[in-house]
């Protein structure tokens, strides 16, 4: 077990100095970020000496060598616009986003593991096919959109919540006041995981009635409720444990688009103005860490799976067929 | 039968272990097939004669050990050599049903590999995918069919005339009629031996009931947990079993063949 | 007599063969806006974001183009990135597929960690990233959107190979001595068509969505070009959210009613192509 944890973490690392070569490569292809900050009043000549000092000048390798070695040493660099260590940026960004991510998910989940399981056991009835036609409704409504309406129903209409931020101005801070503002984010970034996770959780849970245990179960005459929940309980989490994994990539990525609409303060909106301005250290910081995440989540996605099925192989030895 | 003959394979201290030697699933193993003949290997299954089967066609390459046909080790030949040589063995598959492409008419399945290997010119390839058809019992229409269409004993026949059409010189059999139904598994037994006789074939005949090996094979190899254990002419084999395992497997026949009857009578 | 009985299952999906036929209404009209829209969609025709009226069949815009005609124009944007991006990410997965699943081995897993690389990533993060360095524009997006898209599609090929692989029809090809070559591409991938063809309409959907999401951030198609994703740009102005519906509505409708065809009509792909069902 220990040795498979090490394996999969040396792959891990690998995949992610792969990851930050791509983008420093990426990135080192745009141009340079000082082009952002030419200006009338700023003389040519101080441009120069500012990349000279930013070492924006030498080579993309060496630049790249530089870049790693200080991560090396647990530094993530300066941001080139604010001035601001990236590491302390990260760091006052990240919270909102991940309450908004696991909030999300958590929303997701709540809806999406029941309806799954309630389709799966009506399948190919009415009630099945409105579930399923609805989770289409929430995968293929763009967030964007499903956030402007919801600005325009619950902001503009009624007035009963915030159209964006995360706290009032001048207001104490208060938890009532923090879930106000919640709200339509997290509707917007859950619908959107939603839909595909409800089929998900459908395919699975069919797979699971299927099985022999379960008819077995059903033909010694334990209640349908009983045999669903208790017998088919392990399996479903692991159909839940891989779900969760999946999204994780996409949570981030939906987070950035739901974030810019409600200008909810996280990584996301931060990211979007590192990207405009060519914020290089900045970009960086945020590529890294979210590899790290995804990465990881990967890792325990799997460890979580041979813990709760124990007849998962970790280390498939492979015997072709003699 | 024929002694006098050189070996058309001659296979020797054959081994192909799996992870990491700790599966022996073809242990030492060394045997010859004569021009013409049909060697029969029988033994139950896990007990590696499949192995042998895909080492020998070189679907897996052996740890240890050498293959010789016409007294040339394959796996050291140069490209081009390979190339021409690997028409001459062809394998007929236990599984009739994942055989045949499920996207492939039957026509285009045999007419591919002919095509590629330049056996016959493309005016004639029609005139000889025909001809195959015919020489394993089944109707011309066959041709621009999906294999859907066709029960597991007639895929079998279209599996044969797809090895056929390579105008092979060995032809191996892995197990070619255990998936099939009693009924269909004689029907397909004397197609294969009298193509056998027709073209002077050579066969390796893979099963794991006595009885079917021996209707088809001359001689027969016993094989038992990754080794030979046995080998003798396929009569003498009944008269007179040496090993333990051997005797297990005649005295597992049903006694409804005559001639076994009368042989174990004696 | 296979294709009469897939499109009786595949008209079975009673949403599905409606989304075909919606899908097939829409892409007509997109493909022939040139004859159909009332107005040069970038030029300046009416008034100032004026409402819906019999010649504005769907209003104008801040500065006085016809909706109805942007509209169309932007649904021949959002298809024509939805399908090309497709077809790219597609054939890049599927190539790479069929080398990991079919080869083995070390260039199996170079293939696989490197497709574990692009995963890994937040996928809009590598289009934001790429889209701000290159110029933005219809094909930078297509071209991103294609190479960004693919490793789901890498895997899906490549878990189905591996099957394949072992099929003895494959094996008789080896035997037959055919190319690699040939076992792939007349063996093995015609083996897979279905599953590509079910996994290629969400990625339709995904990158139609994608398109509309980053040109909606203004980081994709640049006005005056038309696409439904910068035409809902505007209503992030609250005066045009509250008052000048006509502007966001419509677009808005059109990517969900667009997206939300092709996944029925995968959906309805899945159940065709299912052996299981009658």
């Amino acid at each position: 077990m220990l040795k498979y944890i090490g394996k999969r973490l040396v792959i891990a690392l690998i995949v992610l100095i792969g990851i930050t070569i791509i983008d420093f490569t990426i990135m080192t292809l745009a141009g340079s970020p000082l082009e952002m900050i030419q200006s009338a009043r700023v003389s040519k000549e101080a441009l120069e000496v500012k990349e000279a000092a930013l070492g924006l000048d030498d080579p993309v390798a060496l630049q790249y060598l530089r870049w790693l070695a200080e991560i090396g040493k647990g530094n993530l660099g300066i941001s080139i616009k604010s001035q601001q260590p990236v590491a302390k940026m990260l760091g006052s960004y990240l919270g909102p986003t991940l309450l908004l991510m696991g909030t999300s998910l958590l929303f997701s989940l709540i809806i999406a593991v029941p309806a799954g399981i309630y389709s799966a056991i009506h399948q190919n009835t009415k009630r099945d096919y409105v579930v399923v036609s609805t989770s289409f409704l929430g995968s293929s409504i763009p967030a964007f959109f499903l956030g402007l309406i919801l600005i325009y129903l619950f902001s503009i209409k009624t007035g009963w919540l915030p159209s964006s931020g995360m706290r009032t101005l001048g207001m104490e801070k208060s938890t009532v006041d923090l879930v106000k503002h919640l709200i339509m984010p997290v509707l917007v970034l859950g619908t959107s995981i939603a839909g595909s996770t409800i089929r998900y959780i459908r395919s699975a849970m069919l797979e699971i009635l299927k099985q022999d245990y379960i008819r077995t179960a059903k033909a010694k005459g334990i209640g349908r409720f009983l045999v669903i929940y208790k017998h088919g309980f392990r399996n479903a989490l692991l159909s839940v444990v891989t779900v969760v994994g999946m999204q994780i990539p996409l949570l981030f990525g939906g987070a950035i688009i739901v974030e810019q609409i409600f200008s909810w303060p996280g990584l996301g909106l931060m990211t979007m103005s590192a990207i405009l301005n060519r914020d290089y250290p900045v970009i960086m910081g945020v590529c890294l860490l979210t590899a790290v995440v995804v990465l990881l989540s990967n890792i325990i996605t799997d460890l979580v799976y041979a813990l709760v099925d124990p007849t998962i192989q970790l280390d498939k030895a492979t015997v072709e067929n003699l | 039968m024929n002694e006098i003959n050189s070996p058309i394979l001659a296979v020797s201290g054959l081994k192909k272990y799996y992870n990491n030697s700790s599966i022996r699933a073809v242990d030492d193993v060394s045997f010859t097939i004569n021009q013409g003949e049909t060697l029969g290997l029988v033994g139950e299954s896990g007990c590696g004669k499949s192995t042998i089967a895909k080492l020998i066609v070189q679907l897996e390459k052996p740890s240890e050990g050498k293959i010789l046909f016409h007294n040339q080790d394959l796996s050291t030949l140069n490209k081009e050599d390979k190339h021409k040589n690997k028409t001459k063995i062809q394998m007929i598959f236990q599984d009739p049903y994942s055989s045949l492409n499920p996207r492939k008419t039957i026509g285009d399945a045999i007419k591919d590999p002919m095509l590629y290997h330049q056996i016959c010119e493309k005016e004639e390839v029609h005139k000889e995918i025909l001809r195959l058809l015919d020489l394993v019992g089944l109707p011309a229409n066959s041709m621009d069919r999906y294999p859907k269409d066709f029960s597991g004993g007639q895929r079998q026949r279209i599996g044969i005339a797809r090895a056929l059409s390579l105008k092979p010189e060995l032809l191996i059999c892995d197990e070619p009629v255990s998936a099939l139904d009693v009924s269909i598994q004689a029907q397909i037994l004397n197609l294969l031996k009298t193509i056998q006789k027709e073209l002077s074939l050579s066969m390796l005949f893979i099963g794991h009931g006595l009885s079917v090996v021996h209707y088809i094979s001359d001689r027969i190899a016993v094989m038992y947990q990754g080794k030979i254990v046995e080998e003798a002419d396929s009569i003498a084999l009944f008269t007179n079993p040496g090993h333990d395992y051997t005797k297990t497997l005649i005295s597992s026949i049903p006694i409804l063949d005559p001639t076994l009857r009368n042989i174990r009578k004696a | 007599m296979e294709q009469t009985s897939f499109i009786r299952r595949f008209s079975r999906h009673k949403l599905g063969t409606l989304s075909f036929f919606i899908l097939c209404i829409i892409s007509f009209a997109a493909i022939f806006a040139p004859v159909l829209a009332p107005f040069d969609p970038n030029e300046i025709v009416g008034g100032f974001g004026k409402a819906p009226t019999s010649e504005f069949l769907l209003g104008t815009d801040q500065v006085g183009r016809d909706v109805l005609s942007r509209l169309l124009y932007g649904t021949r944007i959002s298809l024509m990135v939805g399908f090309l991006a497709t077809i790219i990410s597609s054939a890049v997965g599927i190539f790479l597929g069929l080398l990991a699943g079919y080869f083995g081995g070390p260039l199996d897993m170079v293939i696989m960690r490197f497709t574990d690389m692009v995963m890994s990533f937040p996928y809009i993060l590598l289009v934001l990233v790429a889209a701000a360095i290159f110029q933005p524009g219809l094909w930078t997006m297509i071209l991103i959107l294609g190479f960004v898209d693919w490793p789901q599609m890498a895997r899906l090929v490549r878990g189905n190979v591996l099957s394949i692989r072992e099929k003895n029809y494959v094996k008789a090809s080896k035997v037959a001595g055919m190319s690699h070559a040939y076992i792939l591409f007349s063996e093995i991938l015609p083996n897979t068509v279905a599953p590509i063809l079910i996994y290629g309409t969400s990625v339709v959907a995904i990158s139609m969505l994608d398109e509309a999401a980053l040109s909606f951030l203004g980081m994709g198609i640049k006005p005056p070009q038309a696409s439904l994703g910068n035409m809902l740009n505007g209503a992030q102005s609250l005066s045009i959210l509250t008052s000048k519906p006509w502007l966001w509505l419509p677009p808005g409708l059109m990517i969900l009613l667009l997206v939300m065809s092709v996944n029925f009509i995968g959906d309805a792909l899945r159940d065709a192509f299912d052996p299981n069902q009658s």
